[in-house]
């Protein structure tokens, strides 16, 4: 949808109002409302065409809100990305994690002689096997022949290419979202 | 001593031909069910079960047909794509339609894709205000209608927005242009949906779909959104020209079990819509009156202000205007006393009663007139407060 000609509307008491402006060919009065889903839409232009969708300057208030929406935005895309790159990869699987914990046991320790816990290895992250490297792949022609070959492991080639995507939207994301993600 | 008891007579006969007198289908139905609601179902009294909005297409307010692939058509119902370059479209509300209703919404392709690239796709959506949408907790059953002439695997989904969970299924048209039956289980949603009147669940059928989109293999169970589900296991195409699909008789419910279509009448469908969109139609009649014209002053010069009560009451949220053209309204005193208006503009948004902004004329401060249609036959005011 291709947002054009965008204005501010003032009411009586000077208070801004609504936008005009001519959303794909038609004029619409779209209300300062975040709830309404035309007002998104002229956040989104405001990102996305910057002012080429609005009569001379963008107003203050809504660079503001567009800003604050795609700040948002890039965090939503980045927390999801982060997340998506600390699976384990596929072609490589991952390895077994112990950790020491108490096993609800105490003892006394005769050189101190105080009451100690009894400590046990626990498995806190299962080890997962590496999936097939490269697989038969069967393909078929127009007329219906088939011809196997062997071939990268399809669940690897999505593994990577979800990766990429991941990697790609972590590399491009600001600095200022990276800082809010981790609590800065 | 003798003691004599008497018992009344029973016919032994007919006490062994009640013992096989049988509980009907329907019995048997409420004897298997597992749940009070699915009790509750069976026997017609599940309140207002269906949460889908003209799930029978009988509403259309914006009137006509649709060549949009990204924005609502008969009410409720929005195509939501992805590029799509060279495929085109026309949605009707078709009168073609299953036993039981009257009409069906109806895509008939105009122009080909050729080629569907993997970021492609074309949705028809319909999203469900979170506030209604508690249910889901429950488990839903998803119903409908469907026909086309494409025969194959197609991708239907539920997400719920706030969680960011989808539940990606499939259904297949097993036979060209016949209309089939078709039922989805979904079960309960372990996260919660908010109580508010934002976007709560989307329904989406797909028609066309590209690879991004399809590859997804994790399909009837509720996952974590990601795009590659949003079409997972979709197959057909309904993307060559004169390629057809058409819906109807759509219904998500609580519980396990698909029952009848809950058919409501057209003016309570209509009533429904309205919360989302409503119209001022001049409907064939010019000069009718809308309202009443206060002319002020403002800083930005003097205008008039006109009060709308909107007819179907309260709406979702503060609506978008969008109308014919300006010139199709005026402001008047008498037939012969009267200005076109040059602009309109929300000047106060209201959920129930928003305020124009109108420019007609100009001295018009201190003076009331009415606000209604000028020549135009074919003049409207619109009011969207769709998801």
């Amino acid at each position: 949808m291709t947002i054009e000609n965008a204005t501010l509307n003032i009411g009586e008491d000077d208070v801004k109002q609504s936008i005009s402006c001519v959303l794909d060919g038609q004029k619409f009065s779209i209300p300062l409302r975040e709830a309404n889903r035309h007002y998104q839409l002229v956040l989104d232009a405001i990102i996305e065409q910057g002012a080429d969708c609005w009569d001379g300057d963008i107003p203050t208030e809504l660079q503001t809100a567009a800003d604050a929406k795609q700040f948002a935005q890039q965090l939503q895309s980045y927390t999801t990305a982060t997340a998506r790159l600390a699976q384990y990869v596929l072609s490589v699987g991952r390895e077994e994690v112990t950790e020491s914990q108490p096993t609800g046991r105490q003892v006394v320790n005769e050189e101190t002689q105080e009451m100690e816990d009894v400590m046990h290895d626990v498995i806190t992250v299962r080890a997962i096997e590496p999936v097939e490297a490269r697989v038969e792949v069967t393909t078929y022609d127009e007329e219906g022949k088939s011809t196997t070959a062997m071939a990268e492991n399809p669940l690897i080639t999505q593994d990577k290419a979800e990766r990429a995507e991941a990697q790609a939207i972590v590399d491009a994301t600001p600095q200022s979202v990276i800082d809010t993600y981790n609590g800065e | 001593m003798a003691v004599k008891i008497t018992q009344s007579e029973i016919n032994v006969r007919e006490k062994l031909a009640e013992l096989d007198k049988p509980s009907g289908i329907a019995g048997e139905a409420m004897l298997r069910a597992d749940t009070p609601q699915e009790q509750q179902a069976i026997i017609g009294m599940g309140g207002r079960k269906n949460l889908i909005i003209n799930g029978d297409f009988k509403v259309n307010q914006r009137g006509g047909s649709f060549t949009t692939k990204s924005d609502y058509t008969l009410d409720r119902w929005k195509f939501q794509t992805d590029l799509l370059d060279e495929y085109t479209h026309n949605v009707t509300q078709s009168t073609d339609a299953p036993p039981g209703f009257l009409n069906s919404l109806a895509i008939a392709v105009t122009a080909s894709e050729a080629s569907v690239a993997s970021t492609e796709d074309l949705a028809l959506s319909q999203f469900i205000e979170a506030q209604n949408c508690q249910v889901a907790e429950l488990g839903m059953t998803l119903s409908f209608w469907v026909k086309s002439n494409v025969t194959g695997t197609f991708a239907v989904h539920v997400s719920a927005i706030d969680p960011n969970k989808i539940y990606p299924s499939t259904y297949t048209i097993d036979h060209p242009n016949v209309w089939e039956k078709k039922t989805i289980v979904i079960p309960p949603l372990k996260h919660t949906i908010n109580s508010d009147n934002g976007q709560g669940i989307r329904l989406s059928f797909l028609t066309i779909s590209g690879s991004a989109y399809s590859v997804g293999d994790d399909i009837n169970q509720w996952s974590t959104y990601t795009s590659s589900l949003f079409a997972a296991k979709h197959q057909a195409q309904v993307k060559n020209n004169a390629d057809t699909w058409k819906v109807t008789g759509v219904q998500l419910e609580g519980g396990s079990v698909a029952t009848p279509f809950e058919q409501r009448s057209y003016g309570e469908e209509f009533a429904l819509c309205q919360r989302y969109y409503q119209k001022f139609d001049a409907d064939g009649q010019d000069y009718t009156n809308i309202g009443i014209a206060v002319g002020t002053t403002a800083s930005s010069g003097t205008k008039w202000y006109v009060p709308i009560v909107l007819p179907g009451g309260r709406m979702r949220t503060d609506p978008t205007l969008s109308f014919s053209a300006a010139s199709d309204f005026r402001c008047t005193l008498q037939h012969s006393n009267s200005d076109n208006c040059s602009s309109i503009v929300i000047g106060y948004p209201n959920p129930t009663t928003p305020n124009l902004q109108v420019q007609a004329g100009s001295n018009v401060a201190g003076v009331i007139r009415m606000f209604g249609y000028s020549a135009s036959t074919t003049a409207y005011l619109a009011f969207d407060a769709e998801l």
